[in-house]
């Protein structure tokens, strides 16, 4: 349109120049030309401001510098408020930032530096957890309010911290524990480690020990095997108390006691849990296909390819008064039947899935009702057969994968999960911490993806998958997080297959659960001992 | 009491509006004063004369149009004391812009939440430049040196990133007016 437009090319190179800051005034002059009487150039160059701007907010979320004290005394209030706006713009910047975290190198740990190995659903108080393999500060006070960590110092000493526990690296051969429990295994070459509680201080002879601090600093110390030294703080270092094998004592100022040998005191690994899983990626992101899990089971750990995995199938679905039941893929077309079942189920996609289960307060005490005259009479929640029965082998059976919203609570959505049907000694479980929870730093991000909403109450899984629905699309980031079901809490025998399972929302909270993608593991690999053959 | 009640209810009222159009307000000022730093300060300056005024706020009216009229009031102050110590648009055309900028900033949010998105999906050395230049304020000839490039080279890399986005902008825009 316009006679300037042959110069499509140096309008972009002027602009860059001018948000560079390097623009001569030659430059400056020829800009003005090409923006004056010019709506598409304006627009151009409004468009390269607003970038540069939410470049700039996006990292340093500075709209407007904290105003001059001197200057605007009366303000105050309002000062108050802009900094307030700024902090607050700085801290959805940052939050953002590390949204980006998880496609990014993980920070490489410094060869001298107490390194987290394993966290089971570990919290911090007021700290992020780091993720596995990423160090802990030294002289910093960690407060473990909830799961257990493992934690491996320089000499090779492997700590298991239970919550509640406080502690701080003193330095890479000393642990202090203020309070709570910890267990120590120092192989050969570690010796020497020495954990510090208020009243004793604790010196590795090569060994596996626990130690407990209660409220008050008393501490008992548990030898599960080879030796260890213990001097009380108020005692000469000549009077080191030497514990070995099976003993144990009990140090509260100045007094020490022998108390009974507790072997269970000692924890020798971390419980079996879904430890992480891995989706696939492009172009740097996660693009919400899972393409393996590692679960630990009886004690080892083990990364199923998702190929290895028994997939489900969706017998029953009676949701309840949320009819937002569906989550495809952003832009996928609106299948029916068949295709929308094959669609979600057929899948490794953690953004896809059905969601919001109906569910009960009570967990199932006697078969859902899965066929009722009436579908008003059907049990609220969802009915699932394994392609194959999975057996109930030691550890985790089952995978349960939700999404989950920053918005949502952070331990996941609680949930029950029943036997189809109740035989003697069979009952009900109830999850309500998962094991990688949105504060875990496996959680891994998902794609953006199309909520659908159905237009009347989903009753049945033929509801479910010919029901007409509106289309929503969710703007804030969601979370793909996971929980092992171990067929055992349910009360069946080891070694028994089991054909399905039973899901409901545990009615805890308004939030209800998102069961994205479960799946039965398989059962070959344990062996009696609990090893790989 | 009833005249702090009374300025009570009358600052929230501010804050709402001010809240809900201050990235809008900063985007007109700086549409006007292109350097960021001058547009921060006169966005200053412009959300403390706006409190002052805002008795003379007509509520039955926008907001954001009053607060660009007292904006550009505030541009025109800074422009004049700093003078010829930068380079500055003439004056019509500065009136052409702050004209027309008005009528696009109900697109600014928008932008931004997709401008979001898109950086996410800049290849890693991609985001890592982002993050130097605008997160560590790192001087371009820095990055170029430490990473052993020329310096064009890393302005034109920047240059590339930045058409990249802007791109992918204008694809998201297009196509969540599509979906409607």
């Amino acid at each position: 349109m316009s006679e300037k437009k042959q110069d499509a090319r140096a309008l972009p190179s002027l602009l860059n120049k001018l948000v560079d800051g390097s623009i001569s005034e030659s430059e400056h002059l020829a800009l003005q030309d090409l923006l004056r009487d010019d709506a598409d150039a304006q627009q151009t160059y409004f468009n390269y401001l607003d970038l540069d701007t939410d470049l700039r907010q996006m990292t340093q979320g500075t709209t407007t510098p904290a105003a001059n004290p001197h200057e605007y005394q009366k303000e105050t209030r309002l000062k108050f408020w802009v900094a307030m706006a700024v902090s607050l713009l700085m801290m959805a910047s940052l939050a953002w930032w590390s949204f980006l975290e998880p496609s990014e190198e993980p920070a490489v740990a410094l060869p001298d530096s107490v390194v987290l190995v394993q966290s089971a659903g570990g919290v911090f108080f007021r700290d992020v957890m780091p993720a596995v393999g990423e160090s802990l500060k030294s002289n910093h006070e960690y407060a473990l309010i909830s799961g257990m960590i493992e934690l491996k110092f320089p000499s090779g000493a492997e700590v298991i911290l239970d919550a509640p526990t406080v502690i701080e690296i003193a330095n890479l051969e000393r642990l202090i524990v203020r309070q709570g429990a910890c267990s120590v295994h120092a192989p050969a070459g570690a010796e020497g480690f020495q954990v510090i509680t208020p009243k004793t201080e604790v010196t590795d002879l090569g060994t596996r020990f626990s130690v407990d601090v209660d409220e008050a600093g008393d501490t008992e110390v548990q030898v599960v095997e080879g030796a260890a030294e213990v001097l009380p703080h108020d005692r000469l270092a000549a009077e080191k108390i030497l514990l070995t094998e099976r003993q144990a004592s009990r140090f509260s100022g100045g007094d020490s006691s022998t108390v009974d040998f507790r072997p269970g005191r000692y924890r020798r690994q971390l419980p079996d849990r879904i430890v992480e899983f891995a989706m696939g990626t492009t172009n740097g992101k996660f693009d919400g296909e899972l393409h393996s899990v590692s679960v630990q089971r009886a004690g080892v750990t083990r990364q199923y390819d998702v190929s290895e995995l028994v997939g489900v199938e969706v017998t029953h679905f009676h949701g309840g008064t949320n009819t937002q039941h569906m989550s495809v893929a952003v832009g996928n077309t609106n299948a029916v039947g068949d295709g929308r079942r094959a669609l979600i189920e057929s899948d490794a996609l953690l953004h896809t899935g059905f969601l919001n289960l109906g569910g009960s307060v009570q967990p199932l005490t006697r078969d859902p009702v899965l066929d009722g005259s009436n579908n008003d009479d059907t049990t609220e929640g969802m009915a699932i057969r394994f392609r194959t029965p999975v057996i109930n082998a030691p550890g985790p059976d089952v995978v349960f994968f939700e999404l989950q919203s920053v918005l949502n609570p952070a331990d996941g959505d609680g949930f029950h999960v029943s036997p189809l049907h109740f035989t003697t000694g069979l009952r009900s479980l109830t999850v309500m911490r998962y094991d990688i929870t949105l504060n875990s730093a496996e959680a891994l991000s998902i794609p953006d993806f199309d909520l659908l909403q159905f237009n009347s109450p989903v009753q049945t899984v033929s509801d479910l998958v010919n029901g007409s629905f509106t289309r929503l699309n969710p703007a804030i980031p969601f979370w793909a997080i996971a929980v092992g079901i171990d067929l055992s809490d349910l009360g069946y025998a080891p070694g028994v297959a089991v054909e399905g399972l039973f899901f409901q929302d545990a009615r805890d909270d308004d939030q209800i659960v998102d069961p994205v993608f479960i799946a039965g593991l398989p059962a070959e690999f344990i062996t009696a001992e609990g090893q790989k053959p | 009491m009833t005249t702090d009640e009374f300025n009570d209810d009358r600052y929230e009222e501010f804050l709402q509006h001010f809240l809900r159009d201050q990235t809008r307000i900063f985007a007109y000022v700086r549409t006007l004063l292109p350097q960021y730093a001058d547009a921060q300060d006169v966005f200053q300056r412009c959300s403390l004369t706006l409190w002052r005024h805002f008795d003379d706020f007509d509520n039955e009216r926008l907001f954001l149009p009053w607060a660009c009229g007292i904006a550009f009031n505030e541009v025109r102050n800074f422009r004049r004391v700093a003078g010829r110590d930068r380079l500055q648009f003439a004056d019509d055309l500065a009136e052409q812009l702050a004209d027309r900028r008005i009528a696009t900033l109900g697109q600014r949010d928008l932008r931004s939440a997709a401008m979001r998105k898109c950086v996410e999906h800049l290849k890693q050395t991609d985001r890592e430049l982002i993050h130097l230049v605008y997160e560590e304020m790192r001087p371009v000839a820095e990055i170029a040196d430490s990473a052993g490039k020329a310096v064009q080279t890393m302005y034109n890399r920047l240059s590339a990133v930045r058409q990249m986005l802007l791109q992918c902008i204008e694809k998201r825009i297009a196509s969540e007016e599509a979906l409607g």
